[in-house]
C-alpha cells in the first residue's frame, strides 16, 4: 500500500474530469475579509483585509506563523465562523449572508473537513463514519464512488472497525474518505498530518494529492510544515492577518526560503 | 533528583489552588455535582422527618400525661385489636364490674381511685360534625383529681350536670368553638344539647393521640355513652405504701382484673399509639431507601463523569511531577469540601421540604400528622452520612482509575472509552434475576408467600445485569431504525431521524454501565408506582364487585366515618316502618370467638334479602333461631352446622350453635367475621350504633320519604346504591394518593438523574458534537440526538419498572390476597399514563442539556 504513494509528485492536473467545470472561475474567494475578535477594550485583528481566490481543482496550502490568522481564514472560508466584514464566497454562494442552519447545510453538501485529530465519531464504524455526511442528507453513497474512494485510501479491510481499533494514520485516511464521499466543492484540511508520524503523514498527503489530480477535488490545507505544504500546487503565506506572499509549484526548499524571509 | 514525592504544605496548597480555579472555571460541572448531592440529601432528610412526624410527639405526651399515675386496674383481655390505618392498637377488654371501684378504694395504701368511662361521642356544631380524618371520637368522664386525670384544663371549668361538657383543644380549634357555645353531641344514646364550659389539653399536646375527646360530668358519663361500668380504674398509691403489695392486694380483691404499674402502662400506651403508623413508617423508610439508591446513583454517575473529564488535567499534573497519591488526595479533599457544602444545603432544603411533604399528605386526604414537625438527631446524622459517605465514596473509584493511567497515555487520548462491564458481572446479574423471577412466579403459583422474598433479589439483579439490558435495547433501537430506513422530514432541512437515532443509541452503547445505572433509579420508582397501582386497583375492584353482585338495596345509609358506627339504632326502624320500604341495619362490635379476635356483626332479620352473603353451608335466615354465621375468610371457619362456638364481647359471653357459613362478607377493611341476629347482639352488648343500613325502596316516592328521615338523624348519611359502591374504594384511594405523591417525587429524582447524566455526558463529548456540527448536523439535529438518548434511557427504565411492578403485584395478590380479594385488576390506562409521563418528563428534563449542546459554538468544540 505504501508503494502506491510515490515520493515524486505525479503529474499535476492530469484529469479530464476537470473539463466539466469552468476552470477559469474560482471555487471560493475572500474579498477584503476582516475578522476582529474581542470587545472594544481588547481587540485582536485576526484577518486584516484578505483578498484570496481558491482555484478550482487546485491544491492550495495556507501557511503562516502561529497567530498569523491562517486558521481563522480557513474557518471563515469554510462556514465555521463568520467574518466581521468583507465577503466569503463558495461557488456562487455568499456565506456572510447565511444563517447558522444554511451554513450547516452548506457544510454538509459542499464542504469536506479533515481535522488534526478526533476526526471520527467513536461510536460509529469506519464505514458509518465515511458515509455520515450523506446519511445526514438522507442519501446513500454511489457504490462505485464509495469503492473508488475506499480503494484509493486502502481502507477496504478496515471498514467495520471502530475508530479506537484503527491506527492514527488509518483514522486520518477514514477522515479523508469522509471528506471526499459527498463530492464537495472544497475539502478543507486543518493540519491533517499534525498528529501523525512522518510516514503516515506522507501517505495522507499523497491521498489528498491524488484526489486533486485524479478527481479534480479542490483542496485547501492549513499547515505550518514546509514538507507538507510542498505537496500543494500553490502556497499562500499569511502574516499578521494579511496575504504576505504566494508560491506556485512549491518545493520544501523554496517554501523554507520564503519562510526565512518572513522571520523578523 | 533525590527529593521525595511526599506532600509538602506548598504542593498541597498549589494543588488546592488548581482545584479551586478548576472548580470555578467549570462551574456547570460543580453545579451539577452539588445539585445531585443536594437533591439526594434533601429528599432523604424530608422523608425521615415526615416519618418521625407521623408518630410525632405522642410518646412524650403519653409519658407526660400519665406521669403521676401509680396503677391501672383493667378488665380481662377479650381479644387483641388489629389496629388499622390511624387506629390505636389496643386490646378489647371486658369492663370492670360496678362495685370494683369501692373495693379498690378500701385497699390499704390506695389514696385515690378514679374510673375511666369512655364511649363514642362526636361534636356537631352548626349542623356539621367536627373533625375528619382518622382520629376516633371519644366521650369520657372528666376526672376531678388532677393527679389521675391525664388531661388538664387549659381554660374554663370542669363540667358539672348533664348539659355541660369540656372539649379538647383540637376540637375547639377545628370547630372554632369557644367557651359558652352551645353544641350538639352525638353519642350512642342520641343527640344532646350541651354547653361548652372548658377546653382541655393532653400532656403538652392539644389532644390525646389519635383521639378527639369530649368530657362529661363524672356522674353523667355512663348514661351519655351507654357504658356499663368503667373501662379502667386509675389508682394513686400513697407514698408510704409498698406499690407491689398494693397491686397484689387489689388483684386479690377484684376478680378477673389486670393490674399494670404506671410506667408499664405508659409504655403500653406508647406502643399502642405508634403501632397504627408502623405500616406508614415502614413505607416511608422503604421510600427513603429508594430515594437513597436513586440519589447515590446520581451522585456516582455525576462524579464519575466529572472526574473523568479532568483526566487530562490530572495527567498533566502527574507528568510534571505530582505523585499519584497527591492527585488522589487532592481530588478527594476537593470532593469532601463540595460534599460538605452540598450536604449542609441538602439538609437545609430537606428541613424546608418536609413542610411541603406534609402539605402534600394533607392534600392526599391523610391527616395523620396533627402535631408539630419532629426533627430528630438521627435524621440529620443519617442524611449527613449518606451525603458525605456516598459522595466521597463515589469519587474514590474514578479518581483511582484516572490517576492510575500513565501520564503520557492520559495526555495522548482525550476520549475515554469506558471499560466494558465484565461478562461475569452481567452473568451473575442475569442469574440473580432469573432466580428472583422463578421464586416470585413459584410464590404465585404455589401460593407460598415466603417465596415473595425473591422480589428483594430483583434490585441487585437489575443493578448487575443492567448493561445487558442496555445492550439489548440498543439492538432493538438499531433494528427499528434500520427498518424505518430514514424518515425524511418534509422540511428542506434534509435531516434524517435515522442517523441521529443511530448516533444516539451508539452513544448509550458506549457506556452501558452508566446508562444502566441512570435508568435504574427510574426502574425502581416506576416499579413501586406500578406495584401499588395494581394492588390498590385490585382492592378497589374487589370491594366494588362484591357490592355490585351482592347488594340488593336501592339506598344505603352510612355512618359519618368508616371507622366507627354513628347511626342511631332507631333510624332503621323508622325507615322500615315506611310503606313499601324494607330496611336492615348492621351493628359491629370487636370481640373474640373461641379465643380468636373477631368482629361480630348484628343484622336485622330482613338483611339477607338486601345483601347476598352467599352461604356455602346452612342458611343465614336461621340466625333468627339464635345461632351464629361464620365468614369463610375467618381463620377457623372450618366448623360444621350445629357446632357450638363461644362469643365474647365487652358486654358478656354467649355460646351459640353455628347455623351458616358464608363466603361474601360486607366490603371494607374490617368486614364482620361473625353474624348474629341484631336483637341477640343488642341484648349481649347494649347501646350499639348501626354501622350501615341497607334500604330497599323501589319507587322514587318511597325513596324521597327516606331522605328526610336520614337528614334529621345526626350521624347518618344518605347514599344511593351507585354512590355507595363508588365510595367503597375511597378508603383505598386516600392511602394510594399519598403513596403516589411520594413515588412521584422518587420518579422526579430519577428523572433529574437522567438530566444530570445527560448534561455531563455532553461536556464529555464537546469535541464530538463540534465535529458533527462541522460536517453538517444542524442544531436541531444535535438536540434530537440528546433527546433520543434520554428517551431510550427513560423507556428502558420505565418498561423495566412496569414489568417488575406488575410481576410483584400479581405474585403478591396471587400468593397472599386470595382470601379477601376476588379480582386482580390491572389498571392498564393508569399504568400507561404513568409510563408515558415518566418517559415524557425524562425527555423534557433532557431539553435543557440538549439546548446547551446545540448552542455550543462549533469552533470552541473543535478546539477543545
Amino acid at each position: 500500500m505504501i508503494g502506491t504513494v510515490s515520493k515524486v509528485h505525479p503529474p499535476k492536473r492530469a484529469d479530464a474530469r476537470l473539463a466539466r467545470k469552468e476552470v477559469s472561475k474560482p471555487a471560493a474567494r475572500l474579498v477584503d475579509a476582516r475578522k476582529i475578535y474581542g470587545t472594544a477594550d481588547a481587540t485582536v485583528v485576526a484577518l486584516d483585509g484578505v483578498d484570496l481566490e481558491i482555484k478550482r481543482a487546485e491544491f492550495t496550502a495556507i501557511m503562516g506563523p502561529s497567530g498569523s490568522g491562517k486558521s481563522t481564514l480557513m474557518h471563515c472560508l469554510a462556514g465555521l465562523d463568520q467574518l466581521t466584514s468583507g465577503v466569503a464566497i463558495i461557488e456562487d454562494t455568499d456565506l456572510t449572508a447565511m444563517t447558522d442552519n444554511e451554513l450547516t447545510l452548506l457544510r454538509r453538501s459542499e464542504i469536506g473537513f479533515i481535522f488534526q485529530a478526533f476526526n471520527l465519531i467513536p461510536s460509529l464504524s469506519a464505514r458509518e463514519n465515511i458515509v455520515l455526511p450523506l446519511s445526514l442528507s438522507g442519501k446513500s453513497p454511489r457504490s462505485d464512488l464509495f469503492e473508488e474512494v475506499v480503494d484509493l485510501l486502502g481502507i477496504a479491510e478496515r471498514l467495520e472497525h471502530r475508530p479506537s481499533e484503527l491506527s492514527g494514520g488509518q483514522q486520518q485516511r477514514v477522515a479523508v474518505a469522509r471528506a471526499l464521499i459527498a463530492e464537495p466543492a472544497i475539502v478543507f484540511a486543518d493540519e491533517p498530518t499534525g498528529a501523525l508520524d512522518s510516514q503516515a503523514g506522507a501517505e495522507v498527503l499523497g491521498f489528498l494529492r491524488r484526489a486533486v489530480d485524479d478527481r479534480g477535488q479542490t483542496t485547501v490545507m492549513v499547515t505550518h510544515d514546509p514538507s507538507a505544504a510542498a505537496w500543494a500546487d500553490r502556497v499562500v503565506f499569511i502574516v499578521d492577518g494579511k496575504v504576505n506572499d504566494q508560491l506556485q509549484d512549491p518545493s520544501a526548499d523554496s517554501i523554507l526560503d520564503v519562510m526565512r524571509g518572513l522571520q523578523p | 533528583m533525590t527529593s521525595t514525592l511526599s506532600s509538602t504544605p506548598s504542593t498541597a496548597g498549589t494543588l488546592f489552588a488548581i482545584a479551586w480555579k478548576n472548580a470555578l472555571q467549570n462551574r456547570s460541572r460543580l453545579v451539577l455535582t452539588v445539585v445531585a448531592v443536594v437533591l439526594s440529601v434533601a429528599f432523604l432528610t424530608a422523608t425521615l422527618i415526615v416519618a418521625d412526624s407521623v408518630t410525632g410527639t405522642a410518646a412524650e405526651d403519653v409519658a407526660e400525661a400519665n406521669a403521676s399515675l401509680s396503677l391501672v386496674v383493667e378488665g380481662e383481655i377479650i381479644s387483641e385489636g388489629d389496629g388499622g390505618p390511624g387506629e390505636a392498637l389496643e386490646s378489647v377488654r371486658a369492663n370492670i364490674e360496678k362495685g370494683a371501684i369501692e373495693i379498690v378504694r378500701g385497699v390499704d395504701g390506695v389514696s385515690a381511685v378514679e374510673p375511666v368511662i369512655a364511649g363514642f361521642a362526636k361534636v356537631v356544631a352548626g349542623g356539621s360534625a367536627i373533625g375528619g380524618g382518622t382520629a376516633s371520637d371519644v366521650g369520657r368522664n372528666w376526672i376531678p383529681n388532677d393527679l389521675l386525670n391525664p388531661f388538664k384544663l387549659l381554660e374554663g371549668s370542669a363540667p358539672s350536670g348533664s348539659d355541660e361538657i369540656v372539649i379538647d383543644q383540637s376540637l375547639a380549634e377545628a370547630g372554632d368553638i369557644a367557651i359558652g357555645d352551645t353544641v350538639e353531641v352525638l353519642t350512642s344514646t342520641g343527640v344532646r344539647q350541651t354547653s361548652v364550659v372548658g377546653v382541655a389539653g393532653y400532656g403538652n399536646a392539644k389532644a390525646a393521640p389519635l383521639q378527639r375527646t369530649v368530657f362529661f360530668d363524672q356522674d353523667h358519663t355512663a348514661e351519655a355513652t351507654a357504658q356499663q361500668g368503667a373501662g379502667q380504674l386509675r389508682v394513686l398509691v400513697s407514698a408510704e405504701a409498698e406499690l407491689a403489695q398494693v397491686s397484689a392486694d387489689i388483684a386479690a380483691a377484684v376478680r378477673g382484673s389486670e393490674i399494670t404499674a404506671g410506667p408499664a402502662f405508659i409504655t403500653r400506651q406508647q406502643d399502642a399509639v405508634s403501632s397504627p403508623f408502623a405500616f406508614l413508617s415502614l413505607f416511608l423508610i422503604a421510600f427513603a431507601g429508594v430515594a437513597t439508591v436513586a440519589g447515590a446513583t446520581i451522585i456516582f454517575n455525576t462524579l464519575t463523569i466529572a472526574i473523568g473529564q479532568r483526566r487530562r488535567e490530572l495527567a498533566l499534573l502527574r507528568a510534571i511531577g505530582v505523585a499519584r497519591r497527591q492527585v488522589v488526595v487532592s481530588v478527594l479533599v476537593e470532593t469532601s469540601i463540595v460534599a460538605l457544602f452540598a450536604t449542609i444545603i441538602g439538609i437545609a432544603v430537606g428541613l424546608l421540604g418536609a413542610g411541603g411533604l406534609r402539605s402534600l399528605m394533607d392534600i392526599a386526604g391523610l391527616s395523620f400528622i396533627d402535631g408539630p414537625t419532629v426533627v430528630r438527631a438521627p435524621t440529620i446524622v443519617i442524611a449527613a452520612l449518606v451525603g458525605l459517605v456516598v459522595t466521597i465514596g463515589s469519587a474514590w473509584a474514578p479518581t483511582r482509575t484516572v490517576s492510575s493511567a500513565a501520564p503520557v497515555e492520559a495526555l495522548r487520548s482525550s476520549q475515554i472509552e469506558a471499560a466494558a462491564p465484565s461478562q461475569r458481572r452481567v452473568l451473575i446479574g442475569l442469574l440473580t434475576m432469573g432466580a428472583a423471577v422463578t421464586m416470585v412466579v413459584a410464590a404465585a403459583l404455589s401460593k407460598a408467600p415466603i417465596l415473595l422474598a425473591g422480589l428483594a433479589l430483583i434490585v441487585p439483579g437489575l443493578a448487575l445485569a443492567g448493561p445487558a439490558f442496555v445492550a439489548g435495547s440498543v439492538k432493538v433501537c438499531k433494528r427499528f431504525l434500520a427498518s424505518t430506513n430514514g424518515i425524511k422530514s418534509t422540511k428542506n432541512m434534509g435531516r434524517t431521524k435515522r442517523v441521529e437515532g443511530e448516533i444516539a443509541v451508539t452513544n448509550l452503547d458506549r457506556n452501558r454501565r452508566r446508562a444502566a445505572s441512570t435508568s435504574l433509579g427510574l426502574t425502581l420508582g416506576v416499579a413501586l408506582v406500578a406495584f401499588f397501582t395494581v394492588i390498590a386497583g385490585s382492592l378497589n375492584a374487589s370491594f366494588t364487585s362484591t357490592l355490585e353482585n351482592q347488594l340488593n338495596a336501592d339506598l344505603v345509609v352510612t355512618s359519618v366515618s368508616t371507622e366507627v358506627s354513628t347511626i342511631e339504632p332507631g333510624l332503621v326502624r323508622r325507615i322500615d316502618s315506611l310503606d313499601t320500604v324494607t330496611a336492615a341495619g348492621l351493628s359491629l362490635v370487636e370481640g373474640s370467638v373461641d379465643g380468636e379476635g373477631a368482629i361480630v356483626g348484628g343484622i336485622d332479620e330482613s338483611m339477607p334479602s338486601l345483601f347476598d352473603f352467599v352461604t356455602t353451608k346452612g342458611s343465614i335466615a336461621n340466625l333468627t333461631t339464635g345461632g351464629v354465621a361464620i365468614w369463610s375468610g375467618f381463620e377457623s371457619a372450618d366448623r360444621s352446622i350445629g357446632d357450638s362456638v363461644e362469643i365474647r364481647v365487652p358486654g358478656g359471653v354467649l355460646t351459640l350453635p353455628v347455623v351458616a357459613i358464608f363466603d361474601e362478607s360486607l366490603a371494607g377493611f374490617d368486614p364482620p367475621t361473625h353474624l348474629l341476629n341484631s336483637e341477640l347482639l343488642d341484648a349481649l352488648q347494649p347501646g350499639l350504633l348501626d354501622s350501615v343500613i341497607f334500604v330497599k325502596a323501589e319507587s322514587e316516592t318511597s325513596q324521597e320519604l327516606v331522605r328526610p328521615l336520614v337528614a334529621e338523624t345526626p350521624g347518618s348519611l344518605f347514599e344511593t346504591r351507585n354512590g355507595y359502591i363508588g365510595a367503597a374504594g375511597a378508603e383505598v384511594d386516600s392511602i394510594l394518593n399519598l403513596i403516589y405523591a411520594l413515588l412521584a417525587l422518587t420518579v422526579l429524582i430519577a428523572i433529574v438523574g437522567v438530566a444530570n447524566t445527560t448534561a455531563l455526558a455532553i461536556t464529555e463529548r464537546i469535541t464530538e458534537i463540534g465535529l458533527l456540527r462541522s460536517i453538517g448536523v444542524t442544531r436541531r439535529g444535535i438536540r434530537s440526538i440528546i433527546r433520543f438518548e434520554a428517551a431510550v434511557l427513560a423507556a428502558l427504565g420505565t418498561l423495566m419498572g412496569l414489568a417488575v411492578g406488575l410481576l410483584g403485584s400479581w405474585a403478591l395478590l396471587r400468593a397472599a390476597g386470595e382470601s379477601t380479594l376476588n379480582t386482580i385488576a390491572v389498571p392498564w390506562i393508569q399504568l400507561g399514563l404513568v409510563g408515558a409521563a415518566s418517559i415524557a418528563m425524562s425527555i423534557a428534563a433532557a431539553a435543557l442539556p440538549a439546548w446547551r449542546a446545540a448552542r455550543l459554538p462549533t469552533l470552541d468544540a473543535i478546539a477543545a
